[in-house]
């Protein structure tokens, strides 16, 4: 099998006012899918920050792939690290208005990664612009249209297209779907699905919703209290869990 | 005209005016960064020029021949002031001629006339920093600065382009100092945008009430920001200037009467002033 392209080793990270996430494991390759879910506050959202560097861990190691050899993410300088970042991991955050500028047209929101990593050709830029917008089922006809006047769902979209212009290794997704009515979600979900295998990138999804992991990923991480209390297949994990906690978050979904 | 003899010469106290000299010293070694200062108090309102005018206190000596220019002009309120001031607080000599000076104050515009070696141009800066208008936070500014992280620059270009076909930027047109640092050129028109490059004469910018200075120091090159398909290409008003016939030079538009007719004129006024000396003396 390849080089996994992100790697954490026992990273932790405790806030001053106590827990983050602790002793966390987790190795990703090319074109996989991997789920975490737990409950809020159980440190979801601060693994995806310092594997995305943003959140300096306080313990352990994040590794990043580009190509070359596993780069020590916070061995970095800062300014090499953003650099090494761009093109190489991006964020897809829960609510489009942290991820997309909203004075901004969609394919200039689509456009901004590659303009940031030295582009200096227009026509060039754009061509790329409207063709991720168009792989995003965008309209062409609105494709220069501010994102204020976009649906959730056609917002979301563009959020993804911005992640993917620069043709990331890992895609970094926290809770894609929250927030879309159902039939928004289930047609996202199969877009982010098609869009990952297509282009061999190496999906983290949080979400809290079970049946979108199971849709979705391969691999499943149950987090609670800021530990991964189990690890393994998806089906594996949803049909025979083993923690107690995975247990009840199982049946929960089962009753409901 | 005489000093005014209660102020100390050229009415910053030495202190201040050595801690002026030393932030732009430090403003040269970095060309393009904007190094903070602890302006002060002038007796003008911001917005009228108090970072050029210490700037400019700072650097005067007593052999130095002062112009000040607004809009490209020797005449209006705003340089008559500041000209005063100077002869006034540092017994300056002063001038309208761009060849003469040895220091010379400008808002909006850079003289039509090259400048040399032995001159240094001090402009006022309202907004010093190019990233002000694209991110609130500060300190996010000066990790973008200190990233060279100016992709959202070029995406208002973009954006231009996308609305309009071109870029559209009239003027303040942001340019990178020594492919380091990303400038404010202050409001100057694009059209003198290319002035900035490789010019002789130091440049020094300075803005009183963001408390910043920056410079390009003699023969830097600054480019201003665009695409390879899309050139940097500033305008000029078309036609040529009803006074002295200049068709290079960057023109004003003077409203001559009441029913909205215009005439186009320099506006560096000793610019077209020696041109119609010269011209008159030609027809003689």
């Amino acid at each position: 099998m390849s080089e996994p392209v992100l790697q954490l080793k026992r990273m932790s990270h405790a806030y001053p006012g106590g827990l983050g996430c602790s002793g966390v494991e987790l190795e990703i390759h090319p074109g996989e899918i991997v789920a975490i879910v737990g409950e809020s506050g159980a440190g979801k959202s601060t693994l995806l920050d310092c594997a995305s560097g943003r959140l300096r861990p306080t313990g352990g190691v994040v590794r990043l792939c580009r190509g070359g050899p596993p780069q020590d993410l916070y061995a970095l300088a800062a300014d090499e690290r953003q650099a090494f970042l761009r093109g190489c991991l991006a964020r897809i955050h829960q609510n489009p208005r942290d991820g997309i500028r909203y004075g901004i047209s969609a394919s200039g929101n689509v456009a901004e990664p590659l303009l940031a990593t030295g582009e200096r050709h227009y026509g060039a830029v754009r061509e790329q612009a409207l063709q991720w917008l168009a792989q995003v089922e965008i309209d062409r006809a609105r494709a220069d249209d501010l994102p204020d006047h976009f649906s959730g769902g056609m917002q979301q979209r563009v959020q993804i297209a911005r992640a993917l212009v620069t043709r990331p290794a890992v895609l970094l997704a926290d809770e894609p779907t929250g927030g879309l009515d159902v039939s928004v979600q289930a047609t996202l979900i199969e877009l982010l699905r098609k869009l990952v295998r297509d282009h061999r990138i190496a999906m983290v999804v949080v979400t809290h919703d079970l049946a979108v992991a199971r849709y979705l990923a391969s691999r499943m991480l149950v987090m609670r209290a800021g530990q991964v209390v189990e690890a393994g297949l998806t089906d594996q994990v949803l049909q025979d869990p083993q923690h107690p906690y995975s247990q009840s978050l199982v049946a929960s979904v089962l009753r409901g | 005209m005489s000093a005014t003899p209660t102020y100390n010469h050229a009415y910053l106290d030495e202190t201040t005016k050595r801690m002026l000299r030393r932030t732009i010293l430090k403003a040269v070694a970095i060309p393009g960064f904007q190094v903070p200062f602890a302006a002060r108090e002038m007796p003008l309102p911001y917005g009228w020029g108090t970072g050029g005018i210490q700037l400019t206190a700072a650097l005067i000596g007593p052999t130095d021949v002062l112009k000040v220019i607004d809009q490209g002009d020797d005449h209006s309120t705003n340089a008559v002031s500041i000209r005063r001031f100077f002869e006034r607080t540092a017994a300056a000599t002063t001038t309208a001629s761009t060849t003469k000076a040895t220091l010379i104050q400008t808002r909006h515009r850079i003289p039509e006339t090259p400048l040399t070696e032995s001159q240094i141009l001090v402009y006022q800066v309202p907004r010093p920093d190019p990233l002000r208008s694209l991110e609130d936070d500060a300190e996010q500014r000066s990790r973008m600065h200190a990233y060279g992280d100016y992709g959202r620059m070029r995406l208002l270009l973009y954006e231009q382009i996308t609305r309009s076909g071109c870029i559209t930027q009239p003027y303040n047109y942001p340019a990178m100092v020594e492919g380091g640092y990303l400038m404010s050129p202050s409001p100057i028109p694009a059209f003198d945008n290319p002035r900035l490059d490789n010019s002789p004469a130091l440049q020094v910018f300075g803005a009183g009430r963001e408390q910043r200075i920056y410079a390009i120091p003699p023969y830097t090159h600054v480019a201003s920001l665009d695409f390879i398909d899309y050139p940097f290409a500033p305008e000029r008003p078309p036609g040529k200037c009803a006074l002295c016939g200049s068709g290079s030079s960057w023109l004003d538009a003077l409203a001559i009467d009441d029913a909205g007719n215009r005439q186009y004129v320099c506006s560096d006024t000793d610019y077209c002033q020696r041109r119609q000396t010269a011209r008159a003396e030609e027809v003689r």
